[in-house]
């Protein structure tokens, strides 16, 4: 064998050696499972930045609950869409399976260590963020944002046009109805908010509450693990908190919402 | 077979299997950012006469200092996405350069410029195939990467036609059949069948430039690629070390991020300066003597 050979044998000899330790040190001994979810959860970026999902809904009821851990008066969570799925999945198809869930995978599933912030807002602070959250269905994006359960919105945003080279601004998304706990938003009245620490940064889409007073809620992923470990089993579900162009999306809503 | 396309398959081989048998993301993270530390460190390492030949030249001080400059503001400019977002955008820069520049260079057929811009801007569009699910690429229209796919792999294909007379057949497949298989890998990745993430690509340029040097090494002397692997497995275990997979678990975890971050964002500045992997303008003028006489 020459020595170019040798050298790439090594290599491959390497690469295996280097899977070995990953092996042994980063997955040797499966951990412990937090809960069981009965229902697969979709992290790809493609889903969760498009629309509302089981992941979103575990995700956001998950943060509102460990926010009023520390603040009772919290109304609702919006956690947004780049917060989630954002690295693969051990599965490698960016979607968890029905089974397990470690922490591990819940720092997968939950892609940043951030922090929650409870910041206070007026009802039409909170429908322009939801416009803007919207605006661009049914194109994914990051600053999709998924609700707490407390939650529901109906809107309209007209269809983007097929053509990618079409420049024309998109018409504003229109909300239909905003219903916080079974009641209208009233746009004068302030609402407790729990959000992701990304969404009061000024480099998020969301300018309204950028730098605003807040406090802290603890760990996106704590709050995560917590909400798990507390229930044991879990059905996460798409059930209809954010309905889009309702005409078109509703058969699509519900038939989801049944099988989950 | 030559030597590209076998640090090509092997690369590419490693690249899958390290893929698909690391148990979960954190190893996977931890192997791909190791990787990158010591092929930082390498690449200084074996450009030292560069470096020293740089040194000794006072009038090319400025332009590499605004390269540098050029390359800290890129780092230092807030974006949404922050770091990882500007670095998927630069590696992908640096990528397809790479790419481009280092195919067909022992082939005089293949090293007409038009063609090279052809192979460079078919490697952009696959990059932004494969790269598309990222949420720093997620805004651009998927249609528009299909016609871009579409435009640059038939451009590529007529270029390379135009030459192919004066290539013999199994020339012709060693120097294309990996810019036609990264076609179908982007058309494969629009369409869902496969998950590539940007990291896979990363791990793969990684894993090639540890295997394209051999050939070269060899014949300077024999002994030289079984020293690169080595000092390759040295580095990559020391950086371990400070990783998700070393003794101090996930505690240290953000500096080796960091550092890994930082010393990309250099690697890939100075690569415009220390590289012959790049376009010959540039590399004539930060390496007049050496490019005259080549």
């Amino acid at each position: 064998m020459t020595p170019l050979r040798l050298a790439q044998l090594a290599s491959l000899l390497w690469v295996g050696a280097l899977i070995g330790v990953a092996r042994i040190a980063g997955g040797g001994d499966p951990e412990p499972a937090l809960a069981q979810i009965e229902t697969p959860l979709d992290a790809r970026p493609v889903t969760v930045g498009a629309g509302e999902t089981a992941l979103g809904n575990l995700v956001a009821d998950a943060v509102a609950e460990a926010a009023r851990q520390k603040d009772p008066a919290v109304d609702l969570a919006l956690v947004n869409a780049s917060l989630l799925g954002y690295d693969r999945i051990t599965a490698r198809a960016g979607v968890l399976r029905p089974g397990g869930v470690s922490s591990t995978t819940v720092r997968e599933l939950v892609a940043y260590d951030d922090r929650i912030r409870i910041v206070e807002m007026s009802g039409e602070t909170m429908m322009s963020i939801l416009k803007r959250a919207l605006s661009r269905f049914p194109a994914p994006w990051g600053g999709f944002l998924h609700p707490s359960t407390e939650l529901r919105v109906r809107a309209t945003v007209a269809e983007r046009s097929i053509l990618p080279l079409s420049w024309a601004p998109l018409p504003p998304c229109q909300l239909q109805s905003m219903l916080v706990s079974g009641r209208a938003v009233d746009p004068s009245a302030r609402y407790r908010i729990a959000v992701s620490s990304f969404m009061t940064r000024r480099s998020s889409p969301f300018r309204e509450i950028a730098g605003v007073e807040s406090t802290d809620g603890g760990s996106v992923r704590e709050a995560l693990s917590g909400y798990l470990t507390r229930r044991q089993l879990l059905r996460p579900h798409v059930d209809g908190r954010i309905r889009i162009n309702p005409a078109a999306a509703s058969t699509r809503d519900e038939r989801e919402a049944v099988q989950g | 077979m030559s030597s590209i396309t076998q640090a090509r398959l092997l690369g590419l081989a490693a690249t899958m299997t390290l893929g698909t048998l690391t148990p979960n993301w954190d190893s996977y993270t931890a192997i791909v950012f190791a990787l990158g530390i010591s092929h930082y460190i390498l690449s200084y390492t074996y450009a030292g006469s560069r470096l020293r030949n740089l040194a000794g030249r006072r009038r090319l001080w400025l332009p590499s200092a605004t390269v540098l400059l050029i390359g800290l503001t890129i780092a230092i400019t807030p974006v949404q996405g922050g770091l990882y977002a500007k670095l998927l955008i630069y590696f992908g820069l640096h990528h397809v350069i790479n790419e481009g520049y280092s195919s067909g260079r022992s082939v005089d057929a293949l090293n007409a410029s038009g063609l090279r811009g052809w192979r460079i801007a078919l490697h952009s569009g696959t990059y932004l195939a494969c790269t598309c699910n990222d949420w720093t690429l997620l805004w651009v229209d998927r249609s528009l990467i299909w016609l871009l796919l579409a435009v640059v792999a038939l451009g590529f294909s007529i270029a390379l036609a135009r030459r192919s007379v004066a290539l013999r057949l199994g020339q012709l497949v060693d120097e294309s059949w990996f810019d036609f298989g990264s076609v179908l890998l982007g058309v494969a990745t629009l369409n869902g069948w496969l998950y590539v993430d940007y990291l896979d690509v990363v791990l793969y340029h990684f894993l090639f430039w540890a295997l394209y040097p051999f050939a070269n090494l060899a014949r300077r002397d024999e002994f030289q690629p079984m020293r690169l692997v080595a000092m390759n497995a040295a580095l990559t275990t020391a950086a371990l070390l400070f990783s998700a997979l070393g003794p101090f678990g996930l505690t240290v975890n953000l500096l080796f991020t960091s550092v890994f971050y930082a010393l990309s964002y250099l690697h890939i500045t100075t690569s415009f300066i220390l590289s012959s992997t790049n376009p010959m303008w540039l590399r004539r003028f930060f390496e007049p003597v050496q490019v005259q006489r080549a």
